[in-house]
């Protein structure tokens, strides 16, 4: 069954594409197979900085049916593990994808057979954005420490946790409480005691998803004199006033090398490996294996009942 | 998880009932710092009120648990609330300054030495080197502080274990006879440093002591 990471975190800039290329090679240097798409519709560059700048294919010819099944968008790149299914580039609908053609590319996405799925999300807070982030548990989120990054994290942060709790009423048959989540925006967690008083069952299901969640954060750009505990602290504060879970992954260093790479086209952790931005990456890669372990330890094998969870 | 505006004062610093003050000083420090005006991690968070609010809860929080007499009284209210046991609080043990060493020895350290007066498990640290240091006819200044650096133990702590000054110590360990006590004192000395490396004193002190001829 694949593990689905949606990486997102709002503000552009903030380095998720190299995230997802970096962090795509290490896990298919580590022997797993691994798929990066990028989700990016209508910003798509991933196969850029992952050193395909020409993909034959994109997502694009599936969305328009050219071609009938996912699988037949996946290109292979250099390393023998790692694929990639390039997002559209010649398309001006597909940014704007309609819900019944999300709903399509998010199921097929379901069924594909890797162990890792890397989501390459785009900037922003759309629906279709947020959509793809809350596909999967495992969420990361990609920001900077600078205010302006964090804000949009946060921001990215409370959408995602609005948008589960919409997704979550709405298989209840539940859409009075629409506009008390516009009213509660900036204090989410007065909508859930709100929820609690008013529908008891209904506020056990929405806690119930919320704590699902299993939230990753990374800093990157992360220069010398920035302050180490900031990703430890803003874990904290989901934790204590959202109520989701989040682990921090680590920083990861500023390094002007980065931008040579990208101008060059070429994958960053494969021509500069030894640079400390590469070293931190990898140790997240290894972070993000380990937890695989966890669970794997902590899930009794069952034969033949395995489903992918939504 | 308790929404934050019900928690107690120990749940709004995440801190166990029976934390000591020096914890409880610890952990406001950390909130102010975490919900502070210059604060990055909870920017654009909370509206203003909202913040200004959870620092003044913090305030609260910090000025009941700190004082001896009104953190027993909380106590009460919240062993009468049933949220607390009277055997999980904090009963105000220790009146003595923790000591600084305390804080920075790290755990490897803690079982290899656990204080001066432990006469049971008299038989030497287990590492090849010191055996062979400990094999020697004699032992100079230099041995006993290759064993000690083996061991891990830094000077500051033997002095604090044995209140015996750094700088004698220093002078055992350099050799340098002159500024060492008459040799009564200086075998107790030695002793007590070989007790803190839960070496055998007996033999330290006489495989040191033979150097220094009468």
């Amino acid at each position: 069954m694949a593990r689905i990471w949606p990486i997102g975190g709002g503000k552009g800039g903030s380095g998720k594409s190299l995230f997802v290329a970096g962090l795509g090679s290490y896990l298919a240097k580590a022997g797993k197979e691994t798929l990066l798409v990028d989700a990016d519709l209508g910003g798509a560059n991933l196969h850029t900085v992952v050193g395909m700048p020409h993909p034959a294919r994109t997502v694009s010819a599936f969305i328009n049916r050219e071609v009938h099944t996912l699988e037949e968008t996946i290109i292979e790149t250099g390393h023998p593990s790692l694929f990639l299914i390039s997002g559209a580039r010649n398309s001006l609908d597909v940014a704007n994808l309609p819900y019944a053609q999300k709903l399509r590319f998010l199921r097929a996405i379901f069924k594909l057979p890797y162990e890792h799925i890397l989501l390459d999300l785009g900037a922003g807070t759309s629906f279709n954005t947020l959509d793809f982030f809350i596909l999967s548990n495992l969420g990361i989120f990609v920001t900077t420490p600078e205010p302006t990054s964090i804000e949009n994290t946060y921001h990215f942060i409370r959408s995602a946790y609005f948008r589960k709790i919409r997704q979550v009423l709405k298989q209840t048959r539940l859409r009075a409480f629409h506009h008390d989540i516009k009213a509660s925006w900036k204090t989410p967690a007065a909508f859930v005691d709100m929820l609690r008083h008013e529908a008891p069952e209904r506020a056990a299901s929405v806690e119930k998803a919320l704590s699902a969640f299993r939230f990753k954060l990374v800093l990157n750009q992360f220069r010398k004199h920035d302050d180490a505990r900031l990703g430890l602290q803003i874990c904290r504060v989901c934790e204590k006033h959202l109520g989701l879970q989040m682990q921090f992954l680590g920083n990861i260093r500023f390094d002007d090398r980065v931008h040579d790479a990208v101008c060059q086209k070429v994958s960053f952790v494969d021509k500069y490996p030894y640079t400390q931005a590469a070293l931190d990456l990898r140790a997240i890669s290894q972070a993000i294996l380990a937890t695989e372990n966890d669970q794997a330890k902590a899930r009794p094998k069952k034969v033949g009942t395995s489903r992918p969870s939504r | 998880m308790k929404p934050f505006d019900q928690q107690n004062h120990y749940e709004v610093f995440d801190l166990p009932p029976d934390a000591t003050p020096f914890e409880i000083r610890q952990a406001y420090k950390a909130g102010v710092e975490l919900y502070g005006d210059d604060a990055m991690a909870t920017y654009s968070f909370f509206p203003e009120s909202e913040r200004k609010k959870i620092l003044c809860r913090l305030e609260e929080a910090f000025v009941t648990l700190i004082n001896e007499k009104t953190r027993a009284e909380y106590d009460q209210t919240l062993i009468r609330g049933r949220e607390l046991e009277e055997g999980i609080r904090y009963k105000g043990a220790s009146k003595k300054p923790i000591p600084l060493f305390e804080l920075k020895s790290s755990r490897g350290i803690k079982h290899v030495v656990s204080g001066p007066s432990k006469p049971e498990s008299p038989e030497p640290a287990d590492t090849p080197l010191v055996h062979e240091i400990l094999a020697h006819q004699q032992l100079t200044g230099n041995d006993l502080k290759k064993i000690r650096t083996e061991l891990g133990m830094s000077l500051e702590r033997i002095a604090q274990e044995t209140k015996v000054r750094i700088a004698l110590l220093q002078s055992i360990e350099e050799d340098q006879f002159d500024e060492l006590p008459s040799r009564f004192h200086l075998q107790g000395f030695l002793k007590s440093y070989a007790q803190c490396l839960r070496l055998d004193p007996q033999a330290v002190a006489r495989k040191y002591m033979q150097r220094i001829q009468p």
